[in-house]
């Protein structure tokens, strides 16, 4: 198995892996939450299934796929509803969301809204492989998260940007 | 529009709120959550199973205290069935529990499916394993009562036991329409709630190997 990330010298803590990977994983559940689930609800299911599976992180892919993979996995599952019943109503308090002091601007928001839209209209498989894709993460890591080859990956890109683009250029004109 | 661009909307999307973590309380708030969902699950699977643990006595008591003998063996059966409905539902619970949300995304929506094939198999067959064989034991336990007087059978619970045909006839009437119900509720959760999951995760499966 590939490993993409930076090498560690000691293994990661709990801890440390929430603190580095927090802000990607707010970002994906954004996207997948659906009202009445806030995205705050999500990213604590997310950080939630993090620490349960911790101890059985092997390290052979990198600790980014891992967390990348979960939290794709649980953003899924959330939108197909398959967790409907499950018991989730213990908050944690631990995990606090305040609003930024400086936060993006209004022009900022609205650009991020319409990036947000056109992502919505794409269909679900795409939706996972254009939010990797958007965190900035090479095909190889995008196909080791999915399960795909790197040439499909490569492949369903191309088709993904362009349905990106022709949604977004007359939304940013 | 450049895509660089597209990815600095994205990655500034997380700078609208702070996300304050206090670690100190973390780890305990997670233990906690861990213990409440397991109270749950263990709960839930104690309603589910609780029926067949009474009728195991009940039925093993009826076997012992019924001298008819037709009855009697429907009662020896209905023991052995409510361990299999156990055993299948422990089964079941057992392979829901084997979720692994580390896989990658293609594997981990292959093994949904396959989580929801089982329950799917499991509710839509429930007229072979958890309807039809208690309804025939049932009928062949009330068929099976027979006069009390030739078998000497002076119990207390004779008194409510139905030996006439009219009090045999109306029982059977009434657990048909119980069983009857029960397979009607399995097939309506399959068809409104599996069929519909089951469908939605056959469309991503097929959206994610479209080129």
């Amino acid at each position: 198995m590939e490993n993409f990330e930076h090498q560690h010298n000691a293994p990661m803590t709990f801890e440390q892996v929430l603190e580095s990977n927090k802000e990607k994983i707010y970002r994906i559940s954004r996207v997948y939450a659906v009202a009445p689930l806030e995205p705050q609800d999500l990213f604590q299911e997310v950080v939630y299934q993090i620490w349960k599976s911790f101890s059985t992180f092997k390290g052979n892919s990198g600790i980014d796929t891992w967390v990348y993979k979960i939290a794709l996995n649980v953003c899924q599952r959330s939108k197909l509803k398959l967790d409907k019943g499950k018991e989730k109503t213990v908050r944690l308090d631990s995990l606090q969301f305040v609003l930024a002091e400086v936060g993006p601007d209004k022009s900022q928001q609205e650009r991020y809204k319409a990036l947000h839209d056109c992502i919505a209209t794409l269909n679900e498989a795409d939706q996972s492989l254009l939010v990797l894709l958007l965190e900035g993460l090479p095909y190889k890591q995008i196909a080791t998260i999915t399960g795909l080859t790197e040439n499909h990956v490569a492949v369903k890109m191309k088709r993904i940007r362009k349905l990106l683009f022709d949604c977004i250029t007359p939304k940013l004109a | 529009m450049t895509e660089q661009e597209l990815k600095e909307i994205w990655m500034s999307s997380s700078q609208a709120e702070r996300i304050q973590v206090d670690l100190s309380k973390l780890v305990m708030e997670l233990k906690n959550k861990l213990n409440h969902i397991e109270k749950v699950i263990r709960n839930r699977d104690i309603r589910e199973i609780i029926a067949a643990f009474i009728t195991i006595p009940m039925f093993a008591y009826f076997a012992y205290d019924i001298p008819f003998p037709i009855t009697r063996v429907a009662s020896i059966l209905t023991i052995v069935w409510s361990v299999y409905v156990i055993y299948r539902f422990r089964k079941l619970q057992l392979s829901k529990k084997n979720e692994d949300l580390t896989l990658p995304f293609k594997a981990q929506l292959e093994h949904q499916k396959s989580n929801m094939m089982a329950q799917h198999r499991f509710l839509d067959t429930v007229l072979y394993w958890y309807a039809g064989p208690p309804f025939l034991l049932n009928v062949a336990f009330i068929l099976g009562l027979g006069n009390p007087d030739i078998f000497g059978y002076s119990s207390g619970l004779k008194e409510h036991l139905p030996f006439d045909s009219g009090s045999k006839i109306t029982l059977i009437v009434l657990l048909a329409a119980f069983y009857a119900f029960v397979v009607w509720l399995n097939k309506r959760a399959v068809k409104k709630t599996l069929n519909p999951l089951i469908a939605d995760i056959q469309r991503i499966q097929d959206q994610l190997e479209e080129e």
